[in-house]
């Protein structure tokens, strides 16, 4: 995986994420991920766009697992958008949705922030 | 008449490298033998959990060599990932979800692996490394 494109977006900062997510790349992600969070901490959601995300193994899937629980410990929410059909069936043998929020797509992700602040208006 | 038997060898160094090619490797070839698209993503996930188990677990401290072997007979295809590693002593508790959380990689090679594949086996002895044979049937998936 190259460098990733994100944009902070309101409360949320949005990350694109592309190519193959394994073991070649999975610890640079982490770092990179890290650091960008760590600048970013006005943020209280950070998306992960899947949408150009070719193939995720157990490796990546960690990955991504080790900054929920990061970010987690700092009351920021970290979500997963856009996933195609195959990365889509690696979350589900991995039971991923039960671990953190996945949405189809980025919209979909974005209004479900918006339905919350809505219901809940705090 | 007797059944079509064809094979294929594949040796690599244990690199993070080379986890890409083992898995395009692995899917071109079986791409032959009837499997859909969606069959083949699940035989490259297999295969990059089988090949990232050697480069974490089998040599954790320097890169040594992993062999693939691809063997397909009467269009079911074998996968045999060989690693000549530190070996598991608990194949058994190796297996539970979970078990070697350690490497950030959730424990979840092998349980991946058992649920991509048609059968799943295992052996290992500690020192001399571990071979994972794993059977795909194209139409099962």
């Amino acid at each position: 995986m190259s460098l990733f494109d994100w944009v902070l977006r309101g409360p949320d900062l949005i990350v694109d994420l592309q190519g193959e997510l394994d073991l070649s790349c999975a610890e640079r992600a982490a770092q990179a991920l890290d650091s960008l969070t760590d600048a970013n901490r006005g943020a209280r959601r950070v998306i992960l766009r899947m949408d150009r995300v070719t193939f995720i193994d157990s490796s990546g899937i960690g990955m991504v697992f080790g900054r929920h629980r990061r970010l987690a410990s700092r009351g920021v929410t970290l979500a997963i958008a856009g996933a195609g059909a195959r990365v889509t069936r690696t979350l589900d043998l991995l039971g991923v949705s039960q671990l953190m929020p996945v949405y189809a797509s980025l919209e979909r992700a974005l209004s479900a922030q918006e339905g919350v602040r809505k219901w809940n208006p705090r | 008449m007797e059944p079509k038997v064809n094979w294929a060898r594949v040796e690599f160094q244990s690199s993070a490298l080379n986890l890409g090619f083992a898995r395009v490797a692995a899917a071109s070839w079986a791409a032959g033998l009837g499997f859909t698209l969606e069959e083949l993503d699940d035989i490259k996930l297999a295969v990059s959990e089988a090949v990232s188990n050697c480069i974490v677990h089998a040599y954790p401290q320097c890169p040594g060599r992993v062999l693939m072997l691809l063997s397909a007979s009467d269009h079911a295809l074998t996968v045999s990932v060989q690693d000549e590693g530190i070996g598991i002593e608990d194949v058994t508790a190796a297996r539970r979800p979970g078990v070697s959380g350690s490497s950030q990689r959730m424990g979840m090679g092998f349980t991946l692996m058992e649920a991509l594949s048609k059968s799943m086996e295992v052996t290992s002895m500690p020192g001399h490394g571990t071979t994972v044979v794993m059977s795909f049937t194209p139409g099962e998936g």
